[in-house]
């Protein structure tokens, strides 16, 4: 028996520490965004390793809804980058300071 | 077969599998002698017997194994590269000047800087491709649900209309979206 | 052929599942009419238009929310939808705040669209969508239910945050509000994943049979055990985790070749496992910091202040009122579903009331140093997160098991103050709203607001003081706070209970500052009257009118409200 699932938990864990790493230190908004969606998927990848160890396939299938929901969000996020890029001709996010207190 | 319908799956090697059962919705099974899951095992939903040659190639190797030519593949292909590289850099004899120097565009003189910003109206459009291009996923898992439950009683109108009402609301969407004038380019 | 199990087609509840429905189709209709009215009717102008939406709007929320009331109304508190759904008092009562809230909006929203020129049809379609998500959400059980709700309602707040595009502010909200919120729900989404691995379900309350089994079974044999032949998906999570282990298919496959063809033999059998603590753990501290950003809670608050700031004042209104509402009391849901298992207290009470007293402490320490009202606002919103999840805290220590009776008693506490938080806020951020741009600007342009507008001093002078809460009887604000200190001290809870007292006299300084500029101190000369370029707008004054009067009603008949849930 090898350890699949674990490997499959162990990089989920791994890409879903790279997207918070990322979101922590990256400045462009676009970039801050796609390590969100690293993030979104890694954990799709644990949805689909559990639901693959303990032989259910509801997991595989609820990833779908997820996925739709990250195109959904990418879909409104990039609609508000478009919207500030429009006004300020810049997207870092560190330079967006209008609200501070 | 008692209990429930289990399903013969090929999640990568059949002796590894552990059962994906569809919980209720079960099919006749008018595809054959196995059930067919539609996530899963596209090899049976669409007959194709060269899969399964290729299968019962593999079904005797562990996984590691099955992948160790990926990795055999991906060291020799790396290792090139970086062998070439090195040697390159150990063996070359360089005199820059300024002709060399330039980035190389199919031989034409550069124009401009590389770094141009993309027109933002492609973002639109790629917005909308994304949002419906999404949408395909569920016409896709409806499909196969539609083609294995074919045969039983009640399910396509069901099918149908919950495909209807799917539609219907794409539809308010796409006429949204054409009245407020996203799709078109100016 | 085996045709050994019967078709399914499930089954749809029609009556319970209407109000959503009917909220959906209210907002594809509102699209559709945005998009084709002046096609239909010609030469329509743009403000008719606009007043056609609105009414469209508003009717399909009363019809929703007439069909909730119904169905509040004996209720079974069984899950239905294929064990998605499930409306237990509770949440229906939630669903019911979180429509008043949006019906507030709806009244508020045709000045906001005047003023600022904004797409009526557009924002009336998101605020559909948002309510929508939030009121499936308050009966949301089963946890991937719960985050595709949890993301219609954020994506459709995204949206309204930024809708005023000639203002950089509210655009930079949206900004900062969508950037966390993704970074939050993804959270939720790992953790959601880790509960699903721990349990084989994604179902918070299962039908309820094998629970009423095990209870005899465990009282006869004195010990707790999974007696059921279903599979993992087919049971809530209170049932696997009240049994403590999880059935778990194990199938074995023998492939043989018999001539060209592979034959493959499957024998199955259904064992049971014990729980993984640590994945159960992981995904209850996951989903909560996921739930943490959306309810601004302490160490997940920061985008608050500026999202409240730069938003236009009445879509604050619904971010701090419906659609905290609706998260409290999926987070409530889940909770309860999660004591169920035998080690949760002990393994979540930590948690809970340190994230409770950090935000108590950080909502009313922030807010001591504001000088705009929104801002002030959003650490007072923050601060009281804090005192719901107190709340909640007492509900886990009170378990359904430990104390039934208390535990029916603190539930009723926390709706309490939803209802009564809604109603403050709505108060504040309405008055806010209608004094236009120097009501949501500086605290000190509210400086003798008593002599130039006295009805809407006396209005926000009332939010204030139900907003502090303890000292001063007769708000609702008090009974709330009263209530849950309460249910907190005789829950042994008392550190908790003495930070919430300590927090709320803290606010006395900020809520009191407001009170003091507006009836003690003289106006500035420099500056213009507050609201006085405001038009009337009936809606707007029924709405604001209303919330006062609930708010003295309820501040003084705080029993009356139980009468409601029937």
């Amino acid at each position: 028996m090898e350890p699949t699932f674990l490997y499959s938990l162990i990089l989920s864990a791994t890409l879903f520490t790279i997207g918070i790493v990322g979101v922590m230190w990256k400045r462009n908004a676009i970039s801050l965004f796609m390590n969100v969606e690293l993030m979104l998927n890694a954990a799709n990848l644990a949805f689909v390793a559990f639901s693959r160890e303990f032989g259910l396939m509801q997991g595989g299938a609820l990833v779908l809804f997820i996925m739709t929901v990250a195109a959904a969000e990418a879909g409104v996020g990039l609609a508000i980058f478009i919207a500030i890029y429009r006004s300020r001709r810049h997207i870092r996010a560190d330079e967006i300071d209008l609200l501070r207190g | 077969m008692s209990g429930f319908s289990a399903s013969a799956l090929s999640c990568g090697r059949l002796d590894r599998c552990k059962g994906f059962p569809i919980d209720g919705v079960t099919s006749p099974r008018p595809y054959g002698a196995h059930f067919v899951n539609p996530f899963t095992d596209f090899r049976d939903s669409f007959g194709l017997k060269p899969m399964i040659a290729l299968h019962a190639l593999t079904a005797s190797t562990s996984i590691s194994e099955a992948y160790l030519p990926v990795l055999v593949m991906l060291v020799v292909a790396v290792g090139f590269a970086v062998v070439n590289l090195i040697l390159s850099r150990v063996l070359g004899i360089r005199k820059p000047n300024d002709v060399k120097l330039e980035p190389y565009e199919c031989g034409v003189p550069t124009i401009g800087s590389a770094r141009t910003q993309v027109n933002v109206r492609f973002y639109l459009v790629a917005l909308l491709f994304l949002l419906f291009d999404m949408e395909v996923i569920y016409i896709i898992a409806w499909a196969l649900s539609v083609r294995q439950n074919a045969a039983v009683a009640g399910f396509m109108p069901f099918a149908m209309i919950l495909m209807a009402v799917y539609m219907a609301i794409l539809l308010v969407g796409l006429l949204y979206e054409w009245k407020k004038g996203a799709l078109s380019w100016t | 052929m085996d045709t050994g199990i019967a078709a399914y087609v499930p089954q749809v509840a029609w009556s319970q599942i209407a109000p959503f429905v009917i909220l959906t189709l209210g907002g594809l209709l509102i699209l559709a009419l945005d998009a084709l009215l002046d096609i239909v009717v010609k030469g329509i102008t743009a403000r008719r238009r606009d007043g056609v939406l609105t009414w469209v709007t508003a009717g399909t929320m009363v019809v929703s929310g007439m069909l909730f009331y119904g169905n509040t109304i004996g209720t079974s508190g069984r899950p239905f939808f294929e064990g998605a759904l499930r409306a237990d008092e509770f949440g229906n009562l939630g669903a019911l705040i979180v429509l008043f809230g949006a019906l507030v909006f709806v009244a508020m929203s045709p000045r906001l669209i005047r003023d600022r020129k904004l797409p009526a049809g557009e924002m009336y379609a998101l605020l559909l969508f948002a309510v929508g998500g939030m009121t499936l959400l308050t009966v949301a059980n089963e946890l991937v239910t719960a985050f595709v709700c949890i993301e219609i309602l954020s994506l459709a707040l995204y949206v309204l945050t930024g809708i005023d595009r000639r203002n950089p502010r509210s655009g930079e909200a949206a900004f900062k509000y969508f950037i966390l919120g993704a970074f939050a729900s993804a959270f939720l989404v790992l953790g959601i994943a880790f509960i699903y691995g721990a349990t084989g379900t994604t179902q918070l309350f299962g039908t309820g049979r094998l629970m009423q089994q095990m209870q005899v079974s465990e009282s006869r044999i004195g010990a707790r055990q999974l007696i059921s032949d279903k599979q993992s998906y087919d049971l809530g999570l209170d049932e696997i985790l009240f049994a403590g282990e999880r059935p778990i298919r194990t199938a074995t496959y023998e492939t043989e070749q018999e001539g060209r063809a592979i034959v493959t033999k499957t024998s199955v059998e259904t064992k049971t496992q014990p729980l993984n603590p640590i994945w159960l753990f992981l995904g209850f501290v996951l989903v909560l910091a996921g739930l943490c950003f959306k309810l601004s809670l302490a160490p997940f608050h920061m985008w608050a202040p500026d999202v409240y700031e730069g938003a236009p004042t009445i879509v604050t209104m619904l971010i701090a009122t419906a659609s905290k509402v609706a998260a409290f009391a999926f987070l409530i849901h889940f909770v309860e579903a999660l004591s169920f298992w035998e080690h949760f207290p002990s393994a979540s009470l930590f948690l809970l009331s340190s994230v409770a007293a950090v935000s108590i402490a950080w909502g009313n320490l922030g807010a001591l140093t504001q000088t705009r009202m929104k801002r002030m606002l959003a650490y007072s919103s923050i601060a009281h997160g804090g005192y719901i999840l107190v709340g909640v805290a007492t509900l886990v220590s009170a378990s359904v098991f430990s104390d039934p009776e208390s535990h029916e008693r603190i539930r009723n506490a926390i709706l309490f103050y939803l209802f009564g938080y809604t109603l403050m806020n709505v108060l504040a951020f309405g008055i806010a709203a209608y004094l236009g741009k120097e009501g949501e600007g500086e605290i000190a342009a509210y400086r003798g607001l008593s002599a130039r507008r006295p009805v809407l001093a006396g209005g926000m002078a009332l939010a204030m003081i139900s907003l502090l809460g303890l000292g001063i009887p007769g708000t609702i604000g008090f009974w709330g706070k009263y209530f849950v200190i309460k249910e907190a001290v005789s829950s042994g809870m008392t550190f908790l209970a003495g930070v919430a007292f300590i927090g709320s006299a803290l606010s006395a300084y900020y809520y009191l500052r407001v009170v003091v500029a507006m009836y003690m101190l003289p106006a500035e000369k420099d500056e213009p009257a507050a609201g006085a370029t405001m038009q009337p707008n009936t809606g707007y004054v029924f709405t604001l009118g209303l919330s006062g009067a609930l708010i003295f009603f309820f501040g003084i008949l705080p029993a009356l409200f139980w009468a409601l849930g029937g």
